[in-house]
């Protein structure tokens, strides 16, 4: 049987019939793994022995959970006790936590197994994966290209069939811009939606944790099971969580939508504009009146989120002196030494020039221009979306502005930043957004559509993305 | 607006330390990165005195004012570069005459 070709909903349907056994299930992918990852790169931490010992214990179970013995990977910035927990740092790499992740707690409770750790972007900083410290990730579509970032190793995962699904983090667009990248469905939920104990933050009022599947009856599953409230995040919603998997693929009420203009897709790719005009053609074949929007905040969107995230995480990456945990350089003779030893030889590039931009934008005298005005702007931009969602139901925008690009493409930082076009709205306002497949380009790689919904309405995200998923043909084209 | 790049003072603040060759790059891409974002300044915010954004409004929640189990200490300890008995070990901080 080849369990490649199958969901997590299929595979979790076959086990619940006994036609196979959890334990046959994650050896077949630790072989996939075994088999491709040399090419892919998508571990940092493959997790065999514990997965296996967990999949046995599961198959003694007579009452499994919902997701049994489905191999699920996870983002190495999400933290299991004991686990190497790298962050694709080199100032975390030999880090093992003390605790557990609430996400983690859900997933175990449903019997999942966590097959691995996955390879990211350091400390989450950055759109390919070329920023780990310890190696890049590669599509497995073409394995000269990005897989996106920074979740780039979980999606690559689910992509290459080296697990089911993964679980993938979002501050501005790292589980979405991966997500179209490999040809897979990426949720960013609402803020607060999913409990972030136990994530290694980066910018604590922009980060999300989210699900990157195959399909999206495997993401709405997985969102019900990691969502609701959690006492130990305090910025955790306390909203009930629907059943997301008994309502997503339910009618969906008429509902409008809205796009961008031609004028908002300048920039973009032309195969990825025609697909997004096919797309709109396709909603309004299925009777979905479609609206065009304006949204003059967008055009400031990127730099205010390259203020924001950056000041919080000068402050959120402070923590990693080499006092506590973490690297300690070795050749410092004084405490003040060792502070900036173990942080200067600890930190890759991107992640030291993210803390001098967040440093310098919170400094005095500068504060006010750049981290308030910025705040002003994220404001401005939520707004903005408030107001947008009082005339249509859900937004739709490309996820990115051109196809996976090839590794060492993009050595510029702002040719870098701009992957996150369309992407950091959602982040800025706390709004959940899906990216899902909408076609390939001419090379043959994955091209993702976003879907911005409002405020803890990814029920209905998941059946306008259901609908999009039968109705939107997907065929690869021949090479 | 016009701004001052310090970079060695921006490094004190960050605790980082930079060799030459890294600062001049680092210092060349920064110059670019806020020139980029100096153009918030044309955006009309005007969300006023309570434009600041917070990311749990409205999601204010308290819990009781009661002590609830913790992580342990040899848990936390265990992840320490270098330690003794309960206490986290550093360089000297007071300097012998």
């Amino acid at each position: 049987m080849n369990l490649a070709q199958h969901s997590l909903v299929e595979i979790s349907r076959l086990i619940a019939r006994k036609e196979i056994e959890a334990e046959e299930v994650t050896r077949s992918f630790l072989r996939s793994i075994e088999e491709k990852d040399n090419d892919v790169s998508a571990y940092i931490t493959v997790l065999g022995e514990r997965a296996l010992d967990k999949a046995r214990e599961i198959d003694r179970k007579t009452k499994k959970g919902r997701l049994a013995g489905i191999p699920i990977a996870v983002k190495d910035n999400i933290v299991i006790e004991g686990i190497k927990t790298t962050c694709g740092s080199r100032m975390m790499a030999d880090y093992r936590p003390p605790y557990t992740a609430s996400v983690i707690r859900l997933l175990e409770e449903e019997d999942a197994v966590i097959i691995g750790k996955t390879n990211m972007d350091e400390f989450a900083m950055g759109s390919s994966t070329e920023n780990s410290a310890f190696f890049p990730t590669r599509n497995p579509w073409d394995l000269n290209r990005v897989p996106g970032g920074s979740s780039g190793g979980s999606a690559a995962a689910v992509a290459a069939s080296e697990a089911v699904a993964s679980l993938g983090t979002d501050t501005g667009g790292s589980i979405r811009q991966p997500a179209a990248y490999c040809g897979l469905v990426g949720l960013k939920p609402t803020y607060g939606r999913v409990s972030r104990y136990g994530l290694v933050a980066f910018a604590s009022s922009l980060d999300t944790i989210g699900p990157l599947t195959r399909d999206v009856s495997d993401c709405a599953l997985l969102t019900e099971i990691i969502s609701g409230y959690d006492p130990k995040d305090s910025t955790s919603s306390r909203k009930p969580v629907p059943s997301f998997t008994e309502e997503y693929n339910n009618d969906i009420k008429p509902i409008r939508v809205g796009y961008l203009g031609e004028h908002k897709l300048a920039g973009i790719k032309p195969e990825v504009r025609q697909r997004y005009r096919d797309v709109l053609e396709i909603l309004t074949g299925c009777g979905i009146e479609i609206v065009e929007m304006e949204f003059p905040s967008w055009e400031f969107a990127l730099q205010c989120y390259y203020v924001i995230a950056p000041c919080e995480a000068s402050s959120n990456l402070s923590r990693y002196d080499g006092v506590r945990f973490g690297f300690r350089s070795t050749r410092s003779s004084s405490l003040e030494d060792m502070y900036f030893d173990s942080r200067t030889e600890g930190f890759g590039e991107e992640v030291k020039r993210r803390i001098l931009l967040g440093t310098f934008a919170l400094s005095s005298g500068y504060r006010d221009a750049y981290y308030l005005k910025a705040s002003g702007v994220r404001e401005l931009i939520r707004r903005e979306m408030q107001t947008a969602f009082r005339t249509v139901d859900f937004i739709l925008t490309p996820t990115t502005s051109e196809e996976a690009f090839r590794l060492g493409e993009k050595a510029d930082p702002m040719a870098m930043y701009s992957c996150d076009q369309f992407t950091v709205v959602a982040n800025l306002a706390g709004i959940p957004a899906l990216s899902i497949p909408m076609g390939w380009s001419c090379s043959g790689l994955p091209l993702g559509l976003q879907i911005l919904g409002n405020y803890f309405q990814e029920c209905t995200l998941f059946k306008l993305a259901f609908l999009l998923e039968k109705n939107v043909k997907f065929s690869k084209p021949n090479l | 607006m016009a701004f001052e790049l310090d970079l060695d003072h921006i490094c004190f603040l960050a605790n980082l330390r930079l060799p030459e060759n890294e600062r001049i790059k680092l210092r060349a891409q920064m110059l670019q990165i806020v020139e980029w974002i100096d153009d918030l300044k044309q955006c009309d915010d005007d969300t006023g005195d309570e434009g600041n954004f917070s990311p749990t409004h409205p999601l204010h929640h308290v819990r009781e004012d009661e002590i609830l189990p913790s992580s342990k200490r040899e848990q936390i300890l265990s992840a320490a570069p270098e330690k003794d008995r309960d206490f986290f070990i550093v360089p000297r901080v007071i300097k012998k005459k």
